[in-house]
């Protein structure tokens, strides 16, 4: 059988109860309950009110409204910071230079001209110098012979 | 709520605690502390389980920041908690409520607890199990233990 099953609902008090009862030897001021919530009363509002968990909740929400701000801040910086401004001299490329003066070359003198081309102390970017590269002696001399700008100086001698 | 809950929570502290002037002063401070945790009272449980399970508490904190031995003397239950009996004040009845008294007096702390609510206050289980955290099959073996010892107590003489 259950042992469960065999403890009763109410553990069989009913022996003990009707022997002894459920009465407590027990007294109590007469007046005690009509007093008693005038007694409770008058201690509520004498006691102070807890200041600490208002000052608690107080703190909370400062640290909440103080972590929004920075996010906030934060948020805006990236937003309106996504351009880059170009200095004067990013905006061209020396590419665009150099093409530039090729397009401008009337404009030169002959004898800028000449130390271009011939002075190997002139660094070039890379770029330039592989196009330079490609460019033959031939291409050059008949580029200034065609332009008729300025006369034909060998450049080097053989 | 103090007129409506007054007398069950008065009774089941002077219970625990026997003397008149101790049940009033933890009575007062358990009316005070329900009243200011209203607000946060979540409505998962009763009202009057609630309110027992701050007198329980109120009563236990009482209890501890008295006398060391007084507190030993409720965790363990035994002579000292049942001589409270003769030495307090407001104590009157006959020679049978006196014996019933110092037998559950005689009871460890807890089953204390569950035979008070069960026997004085009639409580339902599923409600003592709210008040203490303790399973209805905890209880129905703890209260039936309770009583068989209480029994052999008060119906020896």
């Amino acid at each position: 059988m259950d042992r469960k099953n065999n403890i009763h609902e109410n553990g069989d008090d009913s022996k003990l109860k009707a022997y002894a009862g459920n009465k407590l030897p027990y007294d109590i001021p007469e007046t005690y309950f009509e007093e008693l919530p005038g007694k409770v009363l008058d201690r509520i509002h004498n006691v102070p009110a807890r200041q600490v968990s208002m000052r608690a909740r107080m703190m909370q929400l400062a640290a909440a409204a103080a972590v929004l701000v920075i996010v906030a801040l934060a948020s805006l910086h990236f937003l309106f910071n996504t351009e880059t401004e170009l200095t004067h001299d990013e905006a061209f490329s020396i590419e665009d230079i150099y093409y530039y003066n090729l397009d401008n070359m009337a404009e030169l003198e002959d004898a800028y001209l000449m130390t271009y081309i011939a002075e190997d102390s002139i660094s070039l970017p890379k770029l330039l110098e592989d196009e330079v590269d490609e460019i033959s002696d031939e291409d050059i001399m008949e580029y200034l012979l065609a332009e008729n700008h300025i006369e034909y100086y060998i450049i080097n001698e053989y | 709520m103090v007129e409506k809950y007054q007398r069950r929570l008065y009774w089941h502290l002077r219970r625990l605690l026997v003397d008149h002037d101790d049940t009033d002063d933890v009575l007062q401070n358990t009316l005070i502390n329900a009243w200011r945790a209203i607000p946060k009272f979540r409505h998962d449980s009763q009202l009057y389980t609630w309110l027992y399970r701050i007198a329980t508490n109120e009563a236990l904190s009482f209890i501890k920041k008295s006398r060391r031995d007084r507190l030993l003397a409720y965790e363990e239950g035994g002579q000292a908690m049942s001589d409270l009996v003769d030495t307090s004040s407001y104590i009157s009845g006959d020679e049978i409520s006196m014996k019933l008294q110092k037998a559950v007096l005689m009871l460890p702390a807890k089953q204390r607890l569950v035979f008070n609510m069960k026997y004085f206050d009639e409580m339902k289980y599923e409600d003592i199990s709210e008040v203490l955290g303790t399973s209805v099959g905890g209880l129905k073996a703890s209260y039936h233990l309770a009583v068989k010892k209480i029994e052999k107590q008060v119906l020896q003489d």
